[in-house]
């Protein structure tokens, strides 16, 4: 909040509250960071050191190991390569149809929204069957081993889409009018007046589509099954389920000669997983700033 | 008639709309075909319309036993404590994080809460394990320090809805702020101006406008959230609780009891009929729910 | 510019939709066989391409062993491989649904304990007797028959039996430097393991003497349970309906099922109390119900004594526990006899490969399975690149070579015993362990040998009583929670549904016998 404001007069009673809430959400903020700070430092812990001690705040031994092991071969370079992709493309198709989708369903002069509304949500009630979806996909539409399988499925999600819809609405009708009265249609208004706007809410959704994209394994696993095109998150579980093999097969000379570093190895795909994203999360930030909407209406 | 008067009327409008309705089309509607497995004994050999009809035999096994009244009020109790506590907690840290000024305090916690969202929930697990175990858990070594039993938690299930509903909070909180303090920015700064000078608190402000302005978000979210009331977290649950049957009676839920139930005959047809009646009881809840929404606030319903 | 992408992207779904839009249901057209080129006997075939199912992990040097079996193979089967790793935590949904939806799969991956039976009564597999006839003899010949016949399903051969033994291995590894430590000699009985446990108990504040296991898919490695497997007089023998529980259970090789809650077994209660006495104690790990990882606690180094399903130390724990603990020593004690006749077995395994129906290549997928029944192209296969992964020690040992890139899944796809190497670093008794049970004839073969349980007359009452007896068992068996209390519950719950899954076990069993 950077406004210039005057120093305001504020009470001893105001002031306390601030220092409240100053300590709440450090304290808060600071329960959140430590279990990821375990996380990052032991995944450079030596896995001995991991199982005789625990996660620590500062690990005794270091070690490479946890991420050697995971990142051996060429593999993870082709599945970054997937993920980053596909989350992009991914991220920009959906945006662009679920804000448009979500501002006809905001939209006062639209007779039939609360029918769309309902249609929309209804799909979020009733998840669709997995065989059902698995044809579809699979078979009708014939996107087995294919980049689209991983993007097409996610491109309108009802939850981001009501999240747009609710907000489009806070957005005073006035503005569509004064921009009608100027000449504008119905695209105009939207590409060149609403959007702008809407930069906080685009921001956000454009994030947790990122993140939808981005941690997803669900389709990778059903759908792809060339290894080449494996994103990040079906080449980690793999990884991390075939060292927890001990519940599944009954009976198994395992014969690696190096300890599978598990805890360890878990520990450092957590990592490679967050750290792109975490890096682009202070970008999106500067977009949470005061809206200007009732400069758009004067205008 | 009016239909297509209608759609004349505001083309530009609809056409806007037609590719996310031609997704919701393809993607959500042609694929609940596949709840028909519900009512079928299905058999790959005679494909899905092929396959013989049995009614609501496949529903038998899920309410056959007392179990099934357990379970569903397990899954409503919890998710319910999510919600509530999950949304509060993070509409106020929202709200604080809006009153915070120092800018970099304010990025860094924004950032740090979010974070939790990452971490897998294979992970989690393991890091409640390592707080929570009897033989070297943080917390009874911290009881143990101070000269008092340690207690074996993995062992009291009286205490797991609370320690689930931190683990929540915990993960969530900072993922539904961002949700709240989008909106809270998109309200003018005017307003707050004009109330300042009419001399009111920070906290006058917060109750007159700012939650005011955000209200319908809020509601919105919380309806989402009812309509998955039926729903248990699968992957949460069964990540951290397992297969530890001490706690199943306050921690077990519909998603991992029929996962339990199935893991040893692995009928796609059960497990359908279960997710069909999942739905049902979701789709009636959020219903009942949207139109006591609608009384109150035209704005804030769904539909 | 967007607006285009969009109207171009539309455009593409709705001509999908448009040409896909045939049977998105009826698979019919996909199930019938299409013939590959008739197997003339050394003559160079059209090269195809088999694609192969297989759980785990995709080891980094898996291109090499593909790149060369794929040469050996080209001037006589000319077989192609296109290998898909499943993970192991969505393998059984994954599998179901690739089933389900008809895809081509030449070969797959299934098991008794993921959803063999279920698949093979939906359908989904391929008889093998003629394939195994035409095509496949030496993949008959390194098998016993005892596997082949033990392994039949509805009275058919369904997929073919990989396993390198007749009967699974039991162990208790023990920690060899802590035993030395209090002077304790070598263990023979099982007393002298509990004595030596409450030794430890006394004297050493941070090791916990015992660990088992307690979730509910490893019921047979509750400490209690794991009792019946080194007990001979009588021999309590898990039923063919449940898994690994031994609530319903086959005992004296006499066709009949018992049913504890009818009479509850004086032997086998003594064990449930004894677990309790040991759990209370503060013998048995606290937390013995919510470890998902059993192997990694007791890497860690303060586990005494514990329970696995094998002959001899897997490297794997020999080798984390060295790093973790220096000085630390495991050893294998295991209570299992040598002498020919004295276990009953049922010669049942616990892995296979399967052909769908829907294969267009079932002749030549019968092929691939039969060149891999020689010698060289197992040890390819089972073990990689001699010299590179591995080293061969004499005809029937190998020993991984350090940093070796490939992994270990023979029992994924080409296990059997004849051609099976032995690890070279186990313990000499180990290996006379297995080589003992590599020889089908050194076993008593079970009455119901060849018996399969078909659950579908009963399937509500098994999932439901599966459900309730996972909320106890492992509890029960490792003393987690008052004997009595917790099995008049377990009783008063399952008791009902038990009944019918007895009644119907024994009427097919019966039936089964009658023949």
């Amino acid at each position: 909040m950077n406004l210039n404001r005057v120093k305001e007069d504020r009470s001893l009673w105001e002031r306390s509250f601030v220092y409240g809430i100053y300590v709440f959400v450090g304290v808060f903020a600071l329960l959140c960071f430590i279990p990821f700070w375990l996380v990052v430092v032991n995944s450079f812990a030596t896995e001995s050191s991991i199982k005789l001690h625990g996660m620590q705040l500062i690990p005794k031994d270091f070690s490479l190991y946890a991420y050697q092991y995971t990142m051996a071969g060429k593999q993870i370079a082709s599945s970054y390569a997937v993920t980053v992709s596909v989350t992009l493309i991914g991220t920009c198709f959906a945006i662009l149809i679920t804000s448009m989708y979500a501002y006809v369903l905001a939209h006062q002069k639209v007779k039939y929204r609360n029918y769309l509304s309902f249609m929309t949500y209804f799909t979020m009630v009733f998840g669709a069957g997995l065989v059902g979806f698995y044809i579809l996909v699979a078979n009708t539409l014939g996107l087995k081993d294919s980049l689209w399988a991983l993007i097409l499925p996610y491109l309108l999600n009802p939850f981001f889409a009501f999240i747009m819809v609710s907000f489009f609405r806070t957005l005073p009708y006035e503005i569509n009018e004064a921009a009608t009265i100027d000449g504008a249609n119905d695209l105009t208004i939207f590409f060149r007046i609403i959007i702008p706007i809407s930069k906080p809410v685009i921001a956000t959704v454009s994030l947790f589509y990122a993140l939808q994209y981005w941690n997803d394994f669900y389709l990778a696993l059903l759908f792809i099954d060339n290894h080449n095109l494996h994103p990040l998150q079906i080449m980690i579980r793999q990884i991390i389920s075939n060292v927890n093999i001990n519940s599944y097969v009954g009976g198994s000379q395992t014969t690696y000669s190096q300890a599978i570093p598990t805890y360890g190895v878990q520990l450092a795909t957590v990592c490679l997983t967050i750290g792109p994203i975490i890096f682009l999360y202070p970008f999106i930030q500067r977009f949470f700033v005061k809206g200007i909407t009732i400069g758009a209406l004067k205008g | 008639m009016s239909f297509f008067r209608e759609i004349r009327q505001n083309k530009y409008l609809y056409a806007l709309a037609l590719p996310g309705l031609i997704f919701l089309i393809v993607f959500a509607y042609l694929p609940l075909t596949g709840h028909l497995i519900a009512f079928k004994k299905y058999r790959l050999a005679d494909g899905l319309w092929g396959s013989q009809f049995v009614g609501l035999e496949n529903f038998k096994f899920f309410f056959m036993s007392s179990d099934w009244y357990k379970v569903t009020l397990n899954t409503i109790f919890l998710n319910g404590l999510f919600l509530v506590f999950g949304l509060g907690i993070a509409l106020v840290l929202a709200l604080f994080l809006n009153e915070i000024r120092h800018l970099l305090y304010k990025k860094l916690a924004q950032s740090f809460i979010f974070i939790p969202y990452f971490i897998s929930w294979l992970v989690v697990s393991m890091m409640t394990f390592a707080f929570l175990n009897t033989t070297d858990g943080v917390v009874n070594r911290t009881l143990e320090t101070y000269g008092l039993n340690p207690v074996n938690w993995y062992l009291k299930p009286v205490v797991w809805p609370g320690i689930l509903t931190l683990i929540y909070v915990w993960k969530f909180a900072g993922y539904y702020s961002i949700i709240f303090l989008a909106a809270i920015t998109g309200i003018s700064g005017e307003y707050y101006e004009s109330a300042r000078i009419d001399g009111a608190t920070r906290l006058q402000q917060i109750y007159h406008i700012t939650l005011p302005l955000i209200r319908n978000v809020v509601v919105v979210l919380g309806l989402l959230g009812v309509g998955r009331i039926f729903y248990g977290d699968f992957g949460m649950i069964y990540g951290i609780i397992g297969d530890n049957s001490a706690l199943y009676s306050t921690t077990d839920v519909i998603d991992t009891y029929t996962y339990r139930a199935l893991r040893v005959l692995s009928d796609f047809s059960k497990s359908s009929a279960v997710v069909l009646y999942q739905s049902v009881m979701g789709l009636i809840t959020i219903v009942i729910f949207n139109q006591i929404a609608k009384k109150i606030d035209k704005d804030s319903s769904l539909f | 510019m967007k607006k285009s992408i969009a109207a171009v992207l539309m455009m593409l779904l709705l001509v999908q939709i448009a040409l896909g839009c045939s049977s998105s249901s009826n698979n019919e057209s996909d199930a019938e066989q299409t013939g590959s080129p008739a197997a003339v006997e050394g003559a160079k075939l059209d090269p195809v391409t088999l694609k192969i199912i297989i759980p785990g992990d995709r080891p980094a040097d898996m291109d090499l062993v593909i790149a060369e079996a794929e040469k050996r193979m080209a001037d006589t089967i000319n077989v192609k491989l296109d290998i898909v790793f499943i993970p192991w935590s969505d393998l059984a949904s994954k599998t179901q649904v690739m089933l389900a939806s008809g895809e081509n799969v030449d070969l797959i991956f299934d098991a008794p304990w993921l959803h063999m039976e279920q698949m093979i009564a939906a359908g989904y597999y391929e008889p093998l007797e003629e394939l195994l006839e035409k095509y496949g003899q030496d993949a008959v010949a390194v098998r016993s028959q005892q596997m082949f016949d033990a392994n039949k399903f509805q009275g058919k051969i369904y997929a073919l039996p990989l396993g390198n033994s007749h009967l699974n291995g039991r162990t208790y590894l023990v920690r060899k430097d802590l035993r030395e430590k209090y002077g304790v000699p070598e263990i023979k009985t099982y007393e002298e393991l509990i004595d030596f446990a409450y030794k430890i108990k006394q004297n050493e504040k941070n090791i916990i003497p015992i660990l088992a296991k307690g979730l509910p898919g490893q019921k047979d490695q509750a400490w209690g349970a794991y009792r019946s497997f080194m007990t001979f007089s009588p021999e309590i023998l898990r039923s063919d309906a449940l898994g690994q529980s031994i609530i319903l259970h086959y005992k004296n090789n006499d066709g009949k099922v018992y049913n504890l809650f009818d009479e509850m077994d004086p032997m086998v209660w003594s064990w449930i109390e004894e677990a309790r006495k040991l759990y209370t104690e503060g013998l048995i790990h606290p937390d013995v119900l919510a470890i998902k990882d059993a192997d990694t606690i007791f890497e860690a180094g303060n586990i005494a004594i514990y329970a696995t399903n094998d002959f001899g130390v897997p490297t794997k724990i020999s080798t984390a526990i060295s790093q973790n603990t220096p000085g630390a020593e495991v050893e294998a004690v295991t209570f299992m006899p040598l002498e020919k006749g004295k276990v009953t077995t049922n010669f049942k395994q616990a892995n296979f490969q399967a052909i769908p129906k829907v294969s267009k290549n079932k002749e030549r997928a019968m092929m691939f399975l039969n060149w891999t029944a020689k010698k060289e192209n197992y040890d390819l296969l089972a073990y990689g690149i001699e010299g590179r992964n591995y080293e061969a020690i004499g005809d029937d040992q190998y020993k991984s070579l350090p940093d070796s890139k490939y992994g270990f899944f023979p029992y994924a796809w080409v296990w059997n015993p004849t051609l099976d190497r032995l690890n070279a670093g186990f313990d000499p008794v180990s290996i006379e362990h297995y080589k003992f049970n590599a020889n089908a004839d050194n076993l008593i073969a079970s009455v119901l040998t060849g018996f399969s349980f078909d659950p579908e007359p009963v399937a509500n009452e098994v999932s439901l009583y599966s459900a309730i007896e996972d909320k106890y068992y492992s509890a029960l068996f490792n003393g987690v929670m008052d004997p009595t209390e917790t099995w008049n519950e377990l009783k008063s719950e399952g008791e009902g549904y038990l009944k019918k899954i007895q009644t119907e076990l024994q009427k097919q069993i019966d039936e089964f016998l009658k023949k």
